[in-house]
């Protein structure tokens, strides 16, 4: 018991930061990112509870773990299309949120706009090659793709993400 | 490409996004407590301390802190005008909720609720408030009911809390005399009927009980005039002895 909870604590504070970030910047709501990173790490804690607490690559692991999260979020919420109405009223509501917390300025917020835009496999690379920074080879780890497919991949991805911030 | 550059060095600086501090230890503390609560077991006082320190996070937005403050200065101010109402009182039915929802439901709390119903009768009649006695009286006659029917389960289920309950079954009798004297007159005939019934249950039950085991001759004298105030119906004198062979 003890092992699994020192185990879990310590995946747990490599990654919240970045599992946070990576559903804020794809849910733009801080309630729901946190309830979805806290379902993130309970699926967690559960798989170490059940299996050999020891994850082979834990980042691509919870990451994963994040991409299905919240797959089931919008299955559940059955969102399809996203109105230019709704995404004006998120839009107001990151920049009424980011002016509270004093996080990121306003021309953050247009980047962030632009990342939900865009298609969700592109959100993914931009968030982890820019954001997060992490390697071509960490992010094919996580995608199960190849590095060549993965670096094609961030090349439109950024081509995508310019089109928007332009537009 | 340098806008390119200028973009790429833009999307760094979203790092700076962060959760917040409450939510990171309050997530890692109750998250394992949740995992082990679906197994049976039991949440930690860590993570019922850090349950209760998530709340903060409603008081970060002023329309819940006025919202909260306007909630507790009213509702404090509603709950103490509420507690002081008697039966018949605008305010009675709030204090008669909160009562309700503090309150248990065993026997005990029947008692206590009857009690509270007394005390209240007590206030009309010396505060000689006649247009709450009907209410005060029917509210009292209620509870009376509650506690026969307590009682009579309490003797069936429990029969060793039964001997503690008519203690506070005699004050509560000794109560109604008083007023019934200040008034003149005998309130809810049908109830203390109900009453007396469950009493002398009590005392036959507690009668045969005691027959049953080897006493003392200072505790046989005692359970003869028991059985005697039985059965006379002076089932009050029966209770005082029955407690002093008792102790």
């Amino acid at each position: 018991m003890e092992e699994i909870d020192q185990y879990f604590n310590q995946v747990y504070d490599q990654y919240v930061n970045k599992i946070y970030r990576f559903i804020y910047l794809k849910v733009s709501l801080v309630e729901t990112a946190e309830d979805l990173s806290s379902e993130v790490f309970l699926r967690l804690y559960r798989h170490i509870q059940k299996n050999n607490p020891v994850i082979e690559n834990p980042q691509a692991f919870v990451y994963q773990i994040a991409r299905n999260v919240i797959a089931d979020h919008y299955r559940s919420k059955k969102i399809t299309v996203v109105s230019i109405e709704k995404t004006t009223i998120e839009i107001e509501d990151i920049q009424e949120r980011t002016r509270e917390q004093g996080e990121v300025s306003l021309e953050m917020d247009r980047i962030k706009e632009a990342i939900a835009k865009l298609q969700g496999d592109y959100q993914d690379l931009i968030i982890w090659r820019y954001v997060d920074e992490l390697t071509v080879p960490e992010i094919a780890q996580i995608t199960g793709k190849t590095e060549e497919n993965v670096r094609v991949g961030v090349h439109r991805a950024i081509q995508a993400l310019k089109g928007k911030v332009d537009v | 490409m340098a806008y390119e550059k200028d973009l790429i060095t833009k999307l760094s600086r979203l790092k700076e996004i962060e959760p917040r501090n409450s939510w990171v230890l309050f997530a890692k503390t109750s998250i394992p407590n949740e995992a082990n609560k679906e197994i049976g077991q039991n949440p930690s006082l860590i993570y019922k301390i850090g349950h209760l320190v998530s709340y903060v996070r409603y008081l970060e937005r002023p329309a819940y802190i006025f919202a909260v403050l306007a909630f507790v200065v009213f509702g404090g101010i509603g709950y103490k005008v509420s507690q002081n109402s008697l039966p018949g009182d605008p305010l009675y039915s709030v204090r008669s909720i909160i009562e309700k929802a503090t309150t248990g439901s065993d026997s005990s709390a029947t008692f206590k609720v009857a009690e509270r119903r007394l005390a209240d009768l007590r206030r009309v009649v010396e505060g000689n408030k006649v247009k709450n006695l009907a209410s005060a009286t029917e509210e009292f006659n209620l509870s009376v009911a509650e506690v026969s029917r307590g009682l009579l389960a309490l003797v069936e289920n429990e029969p060793e809390k039964a001997l503690q309950a008519s203690r506070e079954l005699v004050q509560l009798q000794k109560g109604k005399a008083q007023i019934e004297q200040i008034l003149g007159a005998t309130i809810g005939e049908e109830e203390t009927s109900g009453l007396k019934s469950a009493t002398k249950i009590l005392v036959e039950s507690e009668l045969n009980d005691l027959l049953k085991r080897s006493l003392t001759s200072e505790q046989e004298v005692l359970l003869k005039e028991a059985i005697g105030a039985y059965q006379a119906a002076n089932y009050q004198k029966a209770l005082e002895n029955i407690w002093m062979i008792s102790n």
